[in-house]
Parts: C-alpha cells; structure tokens; sequence
C-alpha cells in the first residue's frame, strides 16, 4: 500500500536530495520502512540474470573486478575520426558503461545474508572478513535501497581505510532465483536471520527453510560450508532444525563450535532485528548447520 | 472435443479428449472403446440441521460416508476456470436456495443469511456439474498401464488396458488425490513408480500401483472418530509475548491465547506418497532420463529453471540448471537416440539445445522465422508465441525433431546435425491448429512412418476462441500423416469416428483453457510490486 501522499513525497525530496550531495552521512530509516512480509511465490519486478555467468557483479565491488580490457581498445578509437552524431557518441559511451560492468571480479561472492532487512549483519561482518566478499539480499525495495545507501556513505566515510569495499547488497527474491545468482558450490556461508516465521500452516511453503529449499542452498553452498540461522521464535527454531536435520545434506554444529564462531556473536547483537529482541527481552534461537559432502554415485 | 493429449501405447493410440479417453487401432486409426471420467461424487446434502459449523463437517466428512468408494476424490472446493461455469454454478446455488430458507428464516436475520453464503458457495462448487479434464497422459514401458491426470479433481488415475468381450478397454484401477494440482507426469522406466510435478512447485513419487495393504483398515466412521477423539490439541499460538512488537500483533495474539479449539489439521493424502523435491515456482515440465547409468529427474518450471536432480533415492542433491531461457518453459525433450541432449521450449521464440549433464547451451535456433507462404495470413510478429510440444523420433538414422506452438497450425521440422544445432527442414501447414501428435511405428530401419495429430477442429485455424462457420466441412480431430525420407506429407483420411460429433456445444473459453493454456503462464508486467511504501517494520 502506497503511504499517504506527503509522506511518499518527503520520501522521494530525502532521496532526492540525498542523490544530488555527496552525502557522507547515513540514510536515515524512517524514509525506507517497508512492510515486512512480502510475498515470494508473486513475480514482481525482479531484475534477475538468466545464470551466474551473466550477472554483472562489478557495479557492486568496484575494487575488486579485474581491470578494463577495453581501455586499450578504447585509446584506438578515440584516435579515429570523432564520429559527427551523438547518438553514435552515446553508443560509445553506453558500450563503454557496459563493458565496464560486465568486468569479472578477481574473486567470488562467497557470504549471502539472506533477507538482510536493514544490513546490520552485513555492515558488522563486512570489517571482520575484510578478504571476502559479502552479499545482502532482500526482497523489499525500499530496504534494498536503504542498505545500498548505507554502504554507500560508510564507504566514502572510511575512504582512507578502503572499508565496506567487500559488502553489497542487491533486490532479489532468493526462495526463486539464488541459482541464478550463485554456481554451485560457490557460497562458504549464508546468512538466515529471523526469518518471517509464517504462522500459519498454509503458508509453511512461504518458509525460507523448507526439505525443498534446503537442496537449493546445499547446491550454492560448497561441502565444508556453514548455513546461519536465528530467530527468537521457538516454533521456527524447531522447523528449521527439523528441516536441515532431515535434510542429508546437512549436519547440525555441535554447541560448543557454535558458540567459537565469531559470526554467531555477531548475528546476535547486529542485527537490527536482533537489536530489537534484546530491547524487548526476547530469546533468541541459535543453529548452525554444515554441508556435508554429497555421497558418491 | 478436440483431442488435447495423445499417447502410442503399444499397438493403440490413447487419446483424450476433455473428459474421455478414447482407444484406437494405431494400425488402422479404427476406433475401439472410450473411458469416461465420472462426475465428481457428490456427498448427499444431509438434513441442514444447525448452522455454518455442521455444515462445514458435513463437507469434510463426506468423503468418508459409507456409501462413497473409499478412493474416491473428496468433495473438495474445485477450481473453476472459466467465468461460464462459475456463472452455471452460481445458477446451481440460487437453485437450492430454498431448501434451506426456512432455517434462515428460523434464525431470522439479514446478518446469518450473509454468514451462510460463502459455505453455500463451496458446497456448490463440490457439486461441480460437469467431470474433470484430462490435462496430461503417460504410458508406461510395459505397454500395460496408462496415467490420466484430471485436472479440477488433482487427480492422478491409473488405467490397464485389458481385452474385455474381445474388446480392448482401459480399465480403471485407481484414483488418488494429490495434495495440489499435478501438471506433468512420468513413468520410471520399470514402470513401478509414477512422478508427479504439481502447480505448487513439488514432485511427488508413488507407486503404479497402490500398495496392496492398504493402511489398517479403518471404517469411514472410526477413522472420523479417531481423529475427533485425540487429546483435545488445544490451538496454542506460535508466537509468545517476546516474539511481537506491535500493537496490532499484541492485539492479535490476545485474541489467539482467547482461542481454545483445535485447528483443523489439513488431511494428508491417505496413499503411499513421497516428496522428491521441489521449486518455488509452478512446475511445468518433467522428464526422467539416464547417462552413464544413473538415473536423472529433470524439472522445468514457470522461472525459467531447467535443473537437472538426482533421481531417486538421491533427488535431494541438484546436479546442475540448464540456464538461458527468458521466459518461462512449456516444453521439454531428450531425444531417445540422443540421451545426452535437452531441447527446451517456453514462451518465447527461441527454442534451446543442451547438454544437460554438463548444463551447457549447445545452440539454439528459432523455428518461426521459417513461415513459408500458407502460413503468412498469420501475424505472428505481432504476438507472442508459446511452444506446445516438441516430438522426436527417428528415420534413416536420422534424428527428426518436429515443434508445435500453440495455436499456430502448422508443423515446424527440423534435423539435428552433428555440431548438436538443429537445422530446418521442413514447415508443413495444417488445417487447424495442432494439439498433440503421435509417431509410430519409430523402428529406426523403417523408411517410412505415420503421424497422427490431433487438431482443433473448432476454432478457426491460427485462433484459440474463434469457432469457424458451421457450414464448414466435417473436419476430422485426428489428421494422419506420412514421414518418409524425413519429409512430411499428408497421409490417408483416417475412418471417422461413427457418432459425428455435430451437434456438440462447445464451451468456447472452457476449451480455451484447456487446449491453450501455455500462454497464462507468461507474466504479466507491473502485476504485484510487492513495494508498498508503507510499513510498520524496523
């Protein structure tokens, strides 16, 4: 549902003027909040690439994508005759833009924060694993936004320390088109954290963990990696356990490894949700999970 | 009716044409015997005694009252597709109306009336006035079994051709009823496990034939009871006072903690059943295949994924997608004598090739560009174009490969070629739009074959809901054709079915959703944004 008129409007001045500056400052929520459930069986707008190997990931890790091959091609015609139109120059230019983007990275994504919401566990990890790349998605464009602005200002503001070079985050619905996104085995880890637990039985597909959906993560994340999951809901706690145990691609992590991985202290206090259970006193659920090698055939 | 599924089944052809499964001789095209689909049991309305609530059970139980086979589809809310039979059963419902008005009356009240009607409506919608179509067929390699799905009922039934009086019939050996809508099919190759893709995005295995031990045998009557009798699970909510932060959640679970009866558990299905995998999308297409001995299920669905699984026991792991499509998938086929190729069609103009195990795109060719001059009336720029069926068989030791696309009447022929691209052939117009064809026999020695094709004979050719004149002439459903060299010709008038179907009434946007429901897979632009700018999250 769209807000009321002077409400979108404030929205779109913020954003406007946000564009225009060379703001360093951080977004500010209030212009982004987004209904928190969305529904994934619905096709939306998405912008999805048809497979891995399309997806222009330069855009979103500058630093990392391997240098233009086009600039030597670039000086050659620039050497020639101006071409008299714009139209032809704009070709050029959109040609250029292109190429630019669909520069390969040097190396792969390798985390996914899987309905990231506000990048709060996104931002805290993205310092801790400075040599890996991280991903946010999330369904809810406004949010998307927000957490692209973020990273966008905490960039700039540490632009001599080069920090939240490694974190991105993009529009996405993962339950459909994770595939599209990833190769196999590509991911070393991904995030779910507090999920939308979907109460009622008849939306238990809507689920982000289900046996289904369970071998779509084992086919990104490769043997050895490790699945994330909190919520301060017991009743999901105990499906997403009932789910990955199940599932034999997985194993559960023993407590005690659990509790010595820095990534659980993180995803505790945050992520803005987590925040938000701490303030009401709410329990929060902890599981890991580990691929497990596939058995040979 | 026009027949929308064909199958070879041994030395028949098995034929369906909206409710009914015609048998023929494929020798001869003579037709033999017809199956048709039983209206949908419906439960006798009992006294309307008390209100809303006993008539909820009374639907619930009905299924399980005596008199009903054990197996019969529950009379459940069937989804009806065209706005004429939801306008029929609207009719129904004003119809038994008055059967119930005096209780109305008795309650009195404008607001009980209002109450009562949806229930009504569901009750009449069980009542659905007319049998369910068969929307897919698979024929086992045993030659022995054939599988209908009917789709309003999500009904998977399983027949046996047995000679019965010197005649071949199929004979119907059981109905289950999936938990959603099936819309694919396929028979492991020892033709002991069915595997079923459904509109919910799962597939689903179970075996031909039923388990021969049913589940301890219960009486309609106990198992009610049974289920009635369990430990009053009393409704506790999922959500506790941690877990909410708004006010209107707060108020929510206030009411729910209120809230002391039990919910109604949602019935599994009662037959040996087992989920395979799954997407989160509508399946469309599902092909078994095999390389290097190992077995393989390959899914497609309405998000342009190809993905190629382990089959059972091992369908848990996906070995790979087949990437490349933009638009959604009707259509898949791996050539028998090409087990290491994919051709994959859908919704848009390019039909793909690939090796599947590797997960590679080999090539891709689009077969509408090759329009000869009887097929030029049709504007086929200014539309988009689904692919309804892609057929292999082979001749001369040549692969043939022939694509239908929905409402275009004509045939599209192509070769494959050593490089694995796919070359043309050979357009061969038709005079009414395919629907489905059949080869036989497809020995590789022989140098010539026959095609049958289904073709629909009510609408005008290159049109999904134009009926043509009536004064047309007696157009045959089932054209037959000759294969001869790798090159397509008409073939000989197959015999006419004896009862000439003249004065059928055809049900135009029924049968538009039957013949021609590819083209509602395609999404549709701006439809949900799913981006309201309103939100009460943190």
């Amino acid at each position: 549902m769209a807000g009321p008129p002077n409400k979108r409007q404030k929205r779109a001045e913020y954003k406007n003027s946000r564009e225009k500056g060379t703001t360093t400052e951080l977004p500010k929520k209030k212009f982004y909040r987004q209904r928190a459930h969305a529904n994934v069986f619905s096709d939306h707008d998405l912008e999805y690439p048809i497979s891995p190997a399309h997806m222009k990931w330069a855009p979103y890790y500058a630093p990392y994508a391997e240098p233009t091959k086009s600039i030597v091609k670039g000086t050659v015609e620039s050497q020639g005759v101006k071409r008299p139109n714009d139209e032809g120059e704009k070709e050029a230019q959109t040609t250029a833009i292109e190429e630019e983007d669909s520069r390969k990275l040097t190396q792969d994504v390798e985390v996914a924060d899987i309905g990231c919401g506000f990048g709060g566990l996104l931002v805290a990890l993205a310092p801790k694993l400075p040599n890996t790349l991280l991903l946010g998605m999330e369904i809810r464009t406004q949010v998307t936004e927000y957490v692209q602005e973020r990273i966008k200002a905490l960039r700039s503001q540490s632009a001599d320390e080069k920090l939240y070079q490694n974190a991105a985050c993009l529009r996405a619905n993962s339950m459909k088109f994770l595939p599209n996104f990833f190769k196999k085995h590509q991911l070393s880890k991904i995030f779910l954290c507090f999920p939308d637990p979907h109460f009622k039985a008849r939306k238990h597909k809507a689920r982000i963990v289900s046996t289904t959906l369970n071998s779509e993560y084992a086919y990104v994340v490769r043997p050895g990696g490790i699945i994330y999951t909190i919520t301060d809901v017991e009743d999901l706690h105990l499906w997403m356990v009932e789910h990955f145990d199940k599932h034999p691609s997985f194993e559960r992590v023993a407590e005690a490894e659990q509790e010595a991985d820095e990534c659980v202290e993180v995803m505790r206090t945050e992520t803005e949700e987590g925040q938000k259970v701490t303030r009401n006193n709410g329990q929060k659920f902890v599981a890991l999970f580990r691929r497990l090698e596939d058995p040979p055939w | 009716m026009p027949y929308q599924c064909l199958e070879k089944c041994g030395e028949y052809l098995v034929a369906a044409r909206d409710s009914n499964i015609d048998l023929f001789h494929l020798s001869n095209g003579e037709y033999i015997s017809t199956w048709s689909c039983p209206l949908p049991q419906v439960p006798s309305k009992g006294k309307t005694n008390g209100g809303e609530i006993t008539k909820k059970q009374e639907i619930k139980e009905a299924p399980l009252e005596g008199e009903v086979d054990a197996s019969a589809p529950p009379a459940k809310r069937r989804k009806v597709d065209t706005e004429d039979e939801k306008k029929s059963e609207e009719k129904v419902e004003e119809k038994s109306e008055p059967k119930v008005e005096p209780k109305v009356n008795d309650n009195g009240g404008k607001k009980q009336q209002k109450k009562q009607r949806p229930n009504h409506r569901t009750d009449s919608i069980a009542n659905a006035q007319e049998p369910p179509s068969v929307i897919a067929l698979a024929v086992a390699k045993n030659a022995q079994h054939v599988v209908a799905i009917t789709g309003e009922d999500k009904c998977i039934r399983v027949f046996e051709i047995v000679v019965k009086e010197g005649n071949p019939i199929l004979n119907h050996l059981s109905q289950r009823v999936m938990p959603k809508r099936p819309s694919a099919v396929a028979i492991s190759s020892d033709s002991a496990t069915i595997i079923s893709a459904d509109k919910f995005g799962d597939v689903y295995s179970l075996p031909l034939i039923p388990s021969a031990i049913p589940k301890p045998q219960a009486t309609p009557e106990q198992t009610s009871r049974e289920s009635s009798s369990l430990p009053e699970r009393t409704f506790k909510p999922a959500a506790n006072e941690l877990t909410i932060h708004s006010q209107r959640n707060r108020k929510a679970l206030e009411n729910q903690k209120r809230q002391t009866n039990t919910a109604p558990e949602k019935t599994e299905p009662d037959f040996e059943h087992t989920l395979l995998l799954g997407h989160v999308s509508l399946l469309t297409e599902l092909k078994l295949a095999t390389s290097d001995g190992r077995d393989y299920i390959i899914t497609a669905d309405r998000d342009e994924h190809i993905r190629v699984n382990r089959g059972i026991p091992y369908t848990h792991i996906i070995e790979g997608f087949c990437f490349g499509h933009k638009d959604f998938i009707s259509r898949l086929c791996i050539p028998e004598s090409r087990p290491e190729l994919l051709i994959s069609g859908g919704g848009e103009s390019d039909v793909l090739v690939f090796d599947w195990v590797k997960g590679s795109l080999l090539s891709q060719v689009e077969p509408l560009l090759h329009i000869n001059d009887a097929l030029k009336d049709f504007d086929l720029k200014e539309r988009k174009t689904t692919v309804s069926g892609i057929y292999h068989t082979r001749q001369s030791s040549k692969d043939i490969i022939i694509f239908t696309y929905e409402a275009i009447p004509a045939l599209f022929v192509f070769a494959t070629s050593e490089e694995n691209k796919l070359t043309h052939a050979q357009t061969l117009p038709l005079i009414g739009n395919p629907l489905s064809l059949v080869f036989f026999p497809s020995t590789e020695t022989d140098t010539a074959s026959s095609v049958i094709v289904s073709i629909d004979y009510i609408n005008k050719p290159g049109t999904t809901a134009e009926p043509r004149e009536k004064d047309d002439q007696f157009i045959n459903p089932l054209q037959h054709l000759i294969l001869s060299d790798g090159v397509l010709t008409l073939g000989d008038e197959l015999p006419s079915r004896s009862e000439a179907p003249k004065d059928e009434k055809h049900n135009i946007s029924k049968l538009k959703n039957l013949l021609y429901g590819l083209e509602n897979l395609r999404k549709r632009a701006g439809e949900e944004r799913g981006d309201g700018g309103d939100g009460d999250d943190a």
